[in-house]
């Protein structure tokens, strides 16, 4: 609760100073999904060719922009206009590009749509200080942040810089190595636009993605990292040792969430 | 886990363990998974492979509730390490085992604090585990979603330093040790 009121001003002690350049030895437990700055992934997406934006129906205001359902992934097909979506007219579902969208966003363009974006994927300070509605009811919130922002990560042209960002990111801060959990169901290859089981592929893509920071320049002194392969705990028994889920239910499974 | 032992076949080097995720409360309990688990275990050996378990473990507030035994199981399915174990501090018997098998705590006390396990870093069950000589290490845990907005660290051993005197620059500088001795034998 207090650690987000109190951001702000630890980034400006002294303290914070001494901290950032502390070694911080191995980062054993994250989550690949949440680990790269929001802005830095939106604005990646924007300039991602194909990638496109649905909703549930027209972005006409503030409060439907807070509510409805909204989807981003790449897709073939995607109308060029992405003024539509803001506008009455839209028909629900019918896939936009993302990055006319955010140019023709009502409250201030790229800017504004990034902020409005990011504030849908994040718990908001008023969730940071409301303690007394409890553990489950801001899980929810957290699932839906996750929700949104996966199958944006987890799109192979975007994943690829996303691993690159968060190890440079951590190796900045002063971490040597990191164990990540993140085998997502959203994962997709390049020009992809229908679910499929792709979790080897993903693999693989982040075998090749440590591998070449870690021989990069900027990498140097890095000294690695792993997988734990993760499922999520509420499955039922077939899909856990199974594992496939995707089929052919278009989207039944797009949005499962792995926090 | 099919897709798991495949992988670790595949990338043996990349591949460390296995972990089940999602909120803990609200999903199946490990006494729950245990047929899974144990195919898991048994398959692994058929395969000729070994992928340790790293299990989520009492992320809650409960006290002796369904998720609060997780960590029970944990320790008897032979969990490497425990993810948050945020409420081992009620438990003077699973601590002195989590000692004597060297299982690593992953606590994220910026996570706990933003899913409202605890109310502030001051609050957090970590230094009374450490206290008791547990090892312990900090980790971000979700920290695009939660705030801390970097994949950085720093503001969990910012929080870590300003809120438990006992822990102090040397006792985080050991838990960054920690961490790396881990990664190294695991």
């Amino acid at each position: 609760m207090i650690f987000n009121l109190a951001k702000e001003h630890m980034e400006k002690t002294d303290l914070w100073k001494i901290c950032l350049r502390m070694p911080k030895g191995a980062l054993l437990h994250c989550h690949l999904g949440a680990m790269v700055d929001l802005e830095w992934v939106i604005v990646v997406a924007m300039e991602t060719e194909g990638v496109c934006i649905c909703a549930s129906t027209g972005l006409v205001s503030d409060e439907v922009r807070a509510k409805a359902d909204v989807q981003i992934l790449f897709q073939k097909n995607g109308t060029c206009d992405g003024s539509l979506i803001w506008g009455g007219g839209y028909e629900r579902g019918t896939w936009v590009s993302l990055k006319s969208a955010a140019e023709k966003f009502p409250k201030g363009g790229e800017k504004g749509f990034v902020q409005w974006l990011k504030s849908r994927c994040t718990i908001s300070q008023e969730d940071n200080v409301a303690h007394h509605l409890g553990v489950d009811d801001i899980w929810r919130k957290l699932q839906g942040a996750f929700r949104t922002i996966a199958p944006i990560e987890f799109y192979e042209p975007i994943t690829r810089k996303f691993i690159r960002k968060f190890l440079q990111t951590a190796m900045e801060d002063g971490v040597k190595w990191v164990e990540i959990r993140g085998m997502n169901r959203n994962f997709r290859l390049e020009g992809e636009d229908m679910p499929a089981e792709r979790r080897m592929d993903l693999v693989r893509v982040i075998d090749e993605e440590i591998k070449g920071f870690v021989a990069s320049e900027e990498g140097k002194g890095f000294w690695g990292a792993r997988l734990i392969w993760d499922t999520i705990r509420s499955y039922d028994k077939d899909v856990i040792i199974e594992g496939s889920i995707v089929s052919n239910c278009q989207g039944a499974y797009t949005n499962i969430l792995q926090i | 886990m099919k897709l798991c032992i495949q992988s670790k076949k595949q990338y043996p080097d990349l591949i460390s363990g296995f972990d089940l995720v999602g909120p803990e409360d609200d999903g199946r309990t490990l006494h729950d998974l245990t047929p899974e688990l144990v195919w898991f275990q048994e398959e692994c050996v058929n395969e000729g492979v070994d992928i340790p378990f790293f299990f989520h473990a009492g992320e809650c507030v409960g006290d002796g509730n369904s998720t609060d035994q997780n960590l029970f199981d944990a320790i008897l399915f032979g969990s490497r390490r425990i993810g948050h174990g945020f409420s081992l501090y009620k438990h003077p018997l699973l601590i002195d085992m989590v000692k004597e098998k060297k299982i690593l705590i992953e606590s994220c006390p910026i996570s706990n604090e933003v899913l409202r396990y605890t109310a502030s870093i001051m609050s957090h069950p970590l230094p009374a585990l450490l206290a008791r000589g547990v090892p312990a290490s900090l980790s971000n845990d979700d920290p695009a979603l939660m705030g801390q907005g970097t994949s950085g660290m720093t503001h969990d051993f910012w929080q870590a330093l300003q809120g438990w005197e006992n822990l102090g620059l040397a006792g985080l500088v050991s838990e960054s040790y920690t961490s790396i001795q881990r990664k190294l034998t695991v």
